[in-house]
């Protein structure tokens, strides 16, 4: 019997539940509404839960009211997609109700979770029923209901749980495209998960870390990139768990290196050099029997880098110097040795400086020796998008401009385009994950302008896009862009001369000027309406719906540009991705020219991973 | 009364007919290509003119009308017995040499009665202009009624460019480098704006083909309707000389969404040099 929960607790509960959603990450985004192998709703609510919990326990107040303060707070920095944003709000408002408290009783505590379900509700523009949102709502009115009558927690929160199963199970009957697509919402799965997780913690049950078989050497190396924070940061000290993760790491790349076919096993040099390099550091941590930290730094700066070769020096470093007769060339010239992209600009007095290096430490000593540093910033690059921003450092030096973008991409190609199209700075990538409210938030501040409009080019990013802008004190609009072609036509509209009132409004008007369709490999078997998808066959997306299914994906593309245009269009455009080729996009931009002689048809290479080809009429 | 003639450079994209029938006195800009001098509808025409260009690796450039070119048309006509009205472009980066000197020369001429008219814009809207003074001059007005006109039209006059190289618009020093949006991966058409006033010609968006940048050109003229309550419009468009499809259906988009009083389909000649290859605009003002 449970009677009340204080902060230890709910630092108990909440690293539970996010221990099983981590357990459970893979399930949930499989539960894609598409069977395209781009879902990451668990992955998104998972991160997003990780920062709030990791942020809770090094808290040094263990006060219950802190504690949840603390995980609203920092949930809100992390969230990332739509169900990230939604969570965070909900953890938002069962802040709000622990406010004040130390230790809670039963109807306390299902009224903070109520609270926390109607804050989710507020944090959306446009609450859809059928979601997350239904999953907390339902469940905590049933908490309420019974905690009138009981007072042990564990049995309510059982009894919440139940219900929480029950409407998620019915989510399909609420959301049409749910039952379409034969699914419940990943969402609720995931919120479920949350309180199975403080469930199972208080059975007994245990909360597997299980064998992360889907773990790719991708994800494996984020985590070795915050190791190596940590280390930098003098936090890590506990060898096992380097150690642990090393074995992890080799585990993982070598089951990503068997289940690559074998013309690809050629090109998997990057994941084998990976794995020799981590082989190294268990070896060091193994014969030495201690973390020898320089040692672990440098290989592991070693495999992060082979990782990222294109990206030679990590950290963007600025700074002021403050002294008398500077040289602003000399400068310059003496930065340049320890990196690239060195701006020195400013005067004999004040020089502003700016250099990409991996030894920002060197760099400030030799600061020192002319005058009083200020103001120094270093950034991590790998956590922007670094070789677009040198360009754009190099070009623009450190003037401020009245108005910037930032915009997301998907794929190399694409990100270039965006460029060409006015973009300041692009978010995500296709190595990247999609970009939480704190990433937009940084490219937000550091962006030298004064006014922001950001481009999400992707529904499941609008609601992190639009909470980055309640939190910047710079103007900051959000076009609703929901996917690239829209992102690139509201560009079409974009007049760096104009105000950000102006632009906020052609910009969002060109929105509906353009219809995108999409082109994928069915990730699993799927029925959809009265189609039936084999694993491997290839749909063709438009309107959120699957329009077309084939074997080919330029035959597939070619049946949903059908779909596509209406009287009055002229323009179709191609954008190929990681997964098609050249030659095959070429060949289908002549059939399609062929096909529509009054249409104007251009191909570009877009890089996407997931999609062929994304394709839009306008 | 003395009766008006009106006096001007080629830049305003009238057609050769309403040259002649309002005869026009017409002062071809001077325009160098690989060190030799042409004059676009003068001594070459803009079809041979742009193929130069297409083949030419250097860039075109204009050069202002000197004081003698305008003393010379000032003579003439102040010997007809006529006073004058000199229509000319903005001054600043546009050309303050030509409208210095077309006031300048009126000191050259002994007797002459010339008033110059700054329209502050460049080419197409600049047709308009002279077309409404000179039928005013033809009707027997007066050279201060007809400067007045001039004036008049002008300011309530706009110019539109669609222009698909703007490497040329940048290269004759006629907007910033900021301002050039150079240099998009995806084929784009930027479209600017010069507004009487102004001084400047400002981006004012993009279009992916003739269909969606005359589009936005109909929707920036309705928006101007709109502002200023006008019921109507004039407008002259011109294209450069290979690109008529673009004028076609700018013309047939115009008569379909828009009232217009008038529309004139002009001829482009020394602007090629600012416009570049497949360069098209419209000139437009607003009528109650």
């Amino acid at each position: 019997m449970i009677k009340h929960c204080n902060g230890r607790r709910l630092i108990k509960a909440l690293s539970a539940s996010n221990d099983w959603l981590a357990s459970k990450m893979e399930v949930v985004n499989n539960l894609n509404v598409f069977p395209v192998p781009d879902g990451d709703t668990g992955f998104n609510m998972s991160l997003t839960l990780k920062a709030a919990v990791e942020a809770m326990k090094e808290l040094k107040d263990r006060d219950l009211s802190s504690i949840a303060k603390e995980v609203g707070t920092s949930s809100v920095m992390a969230s990332r997609g739509c169900s990230g944003v939604i969570l965070s709000q909900f953890l938002v408002g069962l802040a709000k109700g622990l406010e004040g408290k130390k230790r809670v009783e039963a109807k306390e505590l299902a009224q903070a979770f109520f609270k926390g379900a109607e804050a989710a509700y507020g944090g959306v523009r446009e609450p859809v029923e059928g979601t997350m949102l239904t999953v907390a709502k339902e469940s905590a009115r049933r908490a309420l209901e019974i905690a009138k009558e009981e007072s042990d927690i564990a049995k309510i929160l059982r009894e919440t749980h139940k219900e929480a199963q029950e409407v998620l199970e019915k989510t399909p009957e609420m959301l049409p495209v749910l039952k379409d697509a034969g699914v419940v919402d990943a969402g609720g799965a995931g919120f479920v998960y949350i309180l199975e997780g403080v469930l199972r913690l208080i059975e007994g049950k245990p909360l597997e870390e299980i064998s992360k078989v889907e773990v790719t050497v991708a994800k494996t190396i984020n985590t070795w990139r915050s190791i190596l924070v940590g280390i930098r940061g003098g936090e890590l000290k506990d060898i096992k768990e380097v150690e642990t993760i090393a074995a992890k790491t080799i585990q993982a790349a070598k089951e990503k290196l068997s289940r690559l076919p074998l013309q690809k096993l050629k090109n998997a040099t990057g994941i084998r050099r990976v794995v020799g390099t981590w082989e190294k550091v268990l070896g060091i941590i193994q014969k030495r029997g201690l973390l020898d930290i320089k040692a672990v730094r440098s290989t592991a700066q070693r495999a992060v880098d082979t990782w990222e070769r294109e990206l030679k020096y990590k950290y963007c470093t600025e700074f002021l110097i403050k002294g008398k007769d500077l040289v602003l060339k000399e400068i310059e010239n003496e930065l340049a040795r320890h990196g690239d992209c060195a701006i020195v600009v400013g005067s004999s007095e004040l020089a502003k400086c700016h250099i990409h290096t991996n030894e920002p430490d060197k760099v400030k000593a030799y600061a020192a020796t002319l005058g009083e540093v200020d103001k120094v910033k270093i950034d991590d690059m790998d956590k922007q998008h670094q070789t677009l921003l040198m360009e754009k450092e190099v070009g623009e030096a450190v003037k401020v401009k009245e108005l910037g973008i930032v915009a997301v991409s998907t794929g190399e190609g694409l990100s270039k385009i965006l460029k060409s199209m006015g973009v300041d700075e692009i978010l995500g990538g296709p190595k990247k994950l999609k970009p939480s409210v704190e990433d937009i938030s940084k490219a937000i501040e550091k962006m030298e302008a004064k006014n922001v409009i950001l481009l999400p080019n992707d529904g499941d990013i609008i609601p992190a896009a639009e909470k980055a802008k309640e939190l910047s004190k710079k103007r900051v609009e959000v076009i609703p862009a929901k996917s690239i072609p829209q992102g690139l036509a509201a560009l079409m509209d974009y007049n760096p001369e104009g105000s950000i009132e102006e632009n906020k409004e052609s910009m969002s008007q060109a929105l509906g000027r353009i219809k995108t369709g999409q082109v994928a490999k069915a990730a699993r078997i799927a029925k959809y309406k009265e189609l039936k998808i084999r694993k491997g066959e290839v749909i063709g997306l438009y309107h959120k719906e699957i329009k077309v299914k084939g074997r080919k994906p330029q035959r597939v593309a070619l049946d949903l540009i059908k779909e596509m245009v209406a009287e009055g269009d002229s323009i179709v455009t191609l954008y190929y991705g990681k997964g098609a080729r050249k030659r095959k996009a070429n060949k289908l931009l002549n059939q399609v020219k062929e096909k529509y002689p009054n249409l104007e048809v251009q191909l570009y290479f877009g890089g996407q991973p997931h999609y062929y080809y994304i394709i839009s009429v306008e | 009364m003395k009766k008006v003639a009106i006096v001007t450079g080629c830049n305003q994209g009238l057609p050769d007919n309403l040259w002649k029938e309002y005869e026009i006195n017409v002062l071809h800009f001077p325009v160098t290509l690989e060190g030799k001098e042409y004059r676009v509808r003068e001594t070459i025409s803009p079809e041979d003119f742009l193929a130069k260009v297409k083949a030419s690796k250097s860039f075109p450039k204009t050069a202002a009308i000197n004081v003698e070119r305008f003393a010379e048309v000032y003579r003439k006509s102040t010997a007809e017995g006529k006073s004058i009205v000199n229509i000319t472009m903005a001054g600043g980066i546009f050309s303050q040499p030509t409208l210095d000197a077309a006031k300048e020369a009126i000191n050259k001429v002994e007797g002459a009665d010339v008033a110059v008219v700054n329209s502050m814009l460049t080419a197409h809207p600049i047709g308009l202009v002279i077309l409404e003074a000179a039928r005013a001059a033809k009707e027997g007005k007066n050279k201060d009624e007809v400067a007045k006109i001039a004036q008049d039209v002008a300011s309530k006059s706009t110019l539109i460019l669609a222009l698909p190289d703007l490497e040329y618009l940048h290269k004759g020093g006629r907007i910033g480098k900021g301002k050039a949006l150079l240099g998009s991966l995806m084929k784009v058409i930027p479209i600017l704006i010069m507004r009487y006033g102004t001084q400047a010609i400002e981006p004012l968006g993009k279009g992916r083909n003739i269909q969606q940048v005359n589009q936005k050109m109909i929707e920036t003229i309705k928006a101007d309707m709109e502002k200023s309550g006008a019921k109507k419009i004039k407008a002259l468009i011109a294209a450069v000389a290979d690109n008529p499809e673009a004028v076609k259906d700018l013309k047939e988009a115009l008569e379909k969404n828009i009232d217009c009083k008038e529309i004139i389909i002009g001829k482009m000649g020394c602007e090629i040099v600012h416009l570049g290859p497949g360069g098209w605009g419209i000139g437009y003002y607003l009528v109650k």
